[in-house]
């Protein structure tokens, strides 16, 4: 799989563009109003807590204006979206249970049987509901809950209405009010104090339907001294509408606590990616964020942590492809709160085929946040004279006492590296998959092995063709 | 006045009707508010009598021209025997708009337009300033010296300066806005340097604590010319300076240094751009900052590069130092890169004086206040030693380093 051989794919159709027959149960008219907020709550039996959520962030959804700066979101039509849809399949609990259609989907997203095995959890998000869960039995034991947030709401509603929308607050941006008002699905993490979950998490996420909105809603609950590493990867079909992703992430990692969470997104080319993730650390916690962005049509989203305890680390590492009529405009936002706060930004990028990559980043340290330290360094790399490249990294400092830097860089492939590696042997495409998988290397040595010879082939299969 | 001058100011004037005055909302004010600015209350002032220049760090030496502007006219006008024989024109930008109106009607307002409401205002308003004309294959060896100063409290400066270097010429013209009194200045400078000229400009704003700077300077740089640009900053309550480099002709070369060392409560607010429209340019900025008491600097910086600048080699870098809790810098570089084969790089940073350097110095028996001075002047050191000319770069060094307490 490591290997740089280059399979032979056309690459004028999206390699995963497979659909299944939509079967659904429930799907409510197309756009927004509050009889389909209505709908989605009452069919979900949520309390009226909830409801009254939902209403009050669709109020704010409709007074909020369409942010202005980053990517062109003109196409977006919100009238012409599903916002909710349930599958005909119940929840199962076990892999046996799982719908035969269902795993043919998993299937073709080429997760092996064998690695299956290794993953401590599957929550797997089909169209808006999780289709099924399976937790070790020895996570339970150890009081972990890992489900989907509908459940957790149902399930737990004490821990879930203490944690909910205090990280982000429905009134943050116009699509995370939009995701309050409309979420569905999701992930819900507790991690007790204490318990280290040495296996990641793993939850698979796909939209199947046209036009369908996915409007997951995660919620992660890291307790003093636990640990989690949580993955999230999409892969998406193609169709011919734009799609509207738009997820809200919230994560708390509470003293000497670490949290990863990982994502690698690869959403059709036709999907607006607009999500808003944030995690608060406190005293001595570690929040990490591992992004990777190569499908989708327009990426918005800067994952940021607040390091709001005394020593709390965050690191964002983030990674951007885009290729023909893509626009990733992708990054971080680190606040630094409280006193010897750290924290390190490293955003790697590639543009191609007139693709688009932009790192937006903001890093602030307020006044209280003394002998902070925070380093930013971005890398780009254009592939062909058509591609662009932007950098806009924000720093804001108001403190004494801290080191702040920032570094960026933007180069094209190295010809003498290509020369070198064809005067071995290799064809002009390799090298430069090669140099690609060398340039993105600090972050693929992050992610889980199945993850770094996912993202791998996906670069090389991007790459194909792109030089001579 | 000449009718094209009119026009012109017309074209201006309608312009500036239309803009708003910008807010914080606008992405380029985002960090300085001119809310409670009256505009209004500043009031033209003609030219007042001569007196001594005060302050300025090239009044002494010998120099090729001078113009002094104060309030709104010039009260120095003058230009050397030898630099006029070469066929230099230099003075009064009111004076020479009249007087050689074929160097001044093709270029007034086509390098700085009339879109921004700053730039509109002066446009429509500019009542002084200077025009430096080098023609081709002319080389001034001593500098030109402009000095601006409001000393009618309240006056309104409308400055404006149009600097052109022919192919093949080279000059040196330093541009100091003098401490004065409290008002109001507004200026733009429209620097164009020809096919393998060379231009070292040299801009030292040190208006006093409560007077408004603003400024657009943008220069152009041809085929293989050269601009080394110096610019220090240590005066004034709040405004805005824009430094635009343009390099238009292949293998062109921007050189950009910027220091700055702001006190007290004031506001520094620095806007550069490096485009990039022509291949193999280099361009390369380097901007450092001391910030004191409660004084706060943003520097905002783009690298652009156009498609089809193929070879470009850009790079920018700002660097700051707080010495105060409460003083503040925002850093905003960013590239907008539009080709592949391009090499740019930049870099930003902010901290205080690192406490090891300090350490060392002390256990080297220096006190603990001038091993901060030693620091700081070490730092400033790298950005003031790009700047050619040795009694200038004296001169500066002295000019900030009287703003560190000692």
């Amino acid at each position: 799989m490591g290997s740089i051989e280059t399979p032979d794919v056309d690459l004028g159709e999206y390699k995963w563009g497979f659909r299944d027959e939509e079967n659904p149960v429930i799907k409510t008219a197309k756009g927004l109003d509050e009889e389909i907020i209505r709908q989605i709550s009452a069919h979900k039996g949520e309390p009226q807590w909830m409801l009254d959520f939902r209403l009050e962030s669709y109020e704010i959804f409709k007074s909020k204006p369409m942010p202005e700066w980053g990517a062109d979101l003109s196409g977006i039509d919100f009238d012409d979206i599903f916002y909710y849809l349930k599958p005909a399949e119940a929840n199962a609990r076990s892999w046996d249970d799982v719908p035969e259609t269902i795993k043919n989907t998993f299937e073709r997203l080429g997760i092996p049987e064998a690695e299956r095995k290794f993953l401590a959890g599957v929550g797997a998000q089909y169209e808006s509901e999780v289709i099924y869960h399976s937790l070790k039995t020895e996570l339970e034991d150890q009081g972990v809950l890992f489900l989907d947030t509908d459940q957790a709401l149902l399930e737990h509603e004490d821990l879930f209405r203490e944690y909910w929308a205090t990280v982000i607050p429905p009134a943050d941006n116009k699509f995370a009010a939009l995701n309050s008002a409309v979420w569905s699905g999701g992930s819900f993490i507790y991690v007790p104090p204490g318990v280290r979950i040495e296996q990641p998490l793993q939850a698979y996420f796909r939209i199947n339907a046209q036009n369908m909105g996915q409007f997951e809603r995660t919620l992660i609950i890291v307790d003093e001294g636990a640990y989690v590493h949580y993955v999230e990867g999409c892969t998406a079909p193609t169709y011919s509408s734009d799609s509207l992703h738009s997820a809200v992430v919230e994560i708390l990692v509470k003293k000497g606590g670490r949290c990863r969470y990982t994502t690698i997104q690869n959403w059709s080319s036709n999907v607006y990616n607009l999500v808003t993730k944030r995690a608060v650390a406190e005293e001595d916690a570690t929040m990490e964020w591992v992004d990777g962005n190569l499908g989708s049509k327009i990426t918005m989203k800067y994952p940021a942590v607040i390091l709001k305890g005394e020593r709390a680390h965050g690191e964002i590492l983030s990674i951007a492809f885009a290729g023909e009529g893509q626009h990733q405009d992708a990054g971080g936002k680190i606040t630094h709160v409280a006193p010897n706060t750290t924290s390190v930004i490293t955003s790697k990028s590639i543009s191609k085929d007139g693709g688009r990559s932009s790192y937006r980043g903001l890093l602030r340290v307020n006044k209280d946040a003394e002998h902070s330290k925070s380093k930013v360094v971005c890398d780009a790399l254009i592939i062909d004279p058509e591609s662009r490249t932007d950098t806009y990294p924000y720093i804001n400092i108001s403190a004494d006492q801290v080191d702040i830097g920032h570094e960026a860089t933007v180069s094209k492939l190295g010809e003498e590296q290509i020369y070198y590696l064809m005067s071995r042997g290799l064809s002009e495409a390799e090298a430069s998959a090669l140099i690609v998988a060398g340039f993105i290397e600090p972050i693929t040595k992050e992610l889980p092995l199945e993850y770094a010879v996912e993202l791998n082939r996906l670069i090389q299969l991007q790459m194909e063709g792109s030089v001579g | 006045m000449s009718a094209w001058l009119a026009e012109r100011r017309d074209l201006a004037a309608q312009s500036n009707a239309l803009l708003p005055v910008p807010t914080l909302s606008d992405e380029h004010w985002r960090f300085t508010s001119l809310r409670g600015i009256d505009f209004d209350a500043f009031r033209a002032v003609e030219a007042p009598a001569p007196g001594e220049i005060a302050g300025a760090i090239l009044a002494a030496g010998d120099h090729a021209g001078r113009v002094v502007v104060r309030d709104g006219g010039a009260v120095v006008d003058e230009l050397s025997e030898a630099a006029a024989a070469q066929g230099v024109a230099f003075g009064s930008l009111r004076r020479l708009a009249e007087e050689r109106p074929e160097l001044v009607e093709p270029l007034l307002g086509t390098i700085v337009g009339y879109d921004e409401k700053f730039a509109a205002e002066n446009g429509a308003l500019w009542t002084d300033g200077v025009l430096l004309h080098v023609p081709a294959g002319v080389k001034v060896a001593e500098p030109f010296h402009v000095a601006y100063e409001i000393a009618t409290e309240g006056a309104a400066q409308q400055w404006r300066a149009l600097i052109v270097v022919e192919e093949g010429a080279e000059a040196t013209l330093v541009e100091e806005h003098l401490s004065g009194l409290p008002g109001y200045a507004n200026g733009v400078a429209e620097v164009q340097v020809g096919v393998a000229g060379h231009l070292t400009y040299v801009v030292v704003q040190d208006r006093c604590d409560a007077a408004l700077h603003f400024a657009a300077h943008r220069a152009e740089i041809a085929k293989d010319g050269l601009l080394d640009w110096a610019a220090c900053s240590t005066g004034a309550r709040t405004g805005k300076t824009r430094m635009e480099t343009r390099l238009t002709g292949e293998g062109a070369t921007g050189r950009l240094s910027g220091v700055y060392v702001v006190d007290d409560k004031r506001h520094l607010d620095l806007d550069t751009t490096q485009e990039h429209d022509a291949p193999n340019a280099v361009s390369d900025l380097a901007f450092k900052g001391v910030l004191l008491d409660e004084a706060r600097s943003v520097w905002r910086g783009v690298i652009r590069v156009a498609e089809g600048a193929q070879g470009t080699d850009s790079y920018q870098e700002n660097r700051n130092l707080l010495l105060s809790s409460k003083a503040r810098a925002d850093s905003i570089p960013g590239l907008e890169i539009d080709t592949n084969d391009v090499r740019c790089t930049h870099g930003a940073t902010a901290g205080p004086v690192d406490p090891m350097l300090r350490f060392y110095l002390m256990s080297r028996g220096v006190p603990a206040a001038e091993a901060e001075r030693v620091i700081v002047e070490g730092f400033l050191e790298e950005a003031l030693e790009r700047i050619p000319d040795e009694r200038i770069r004296v001169a500066l060094t002295e000019h900030v380093m009287r703003r560190i307490p000692s």
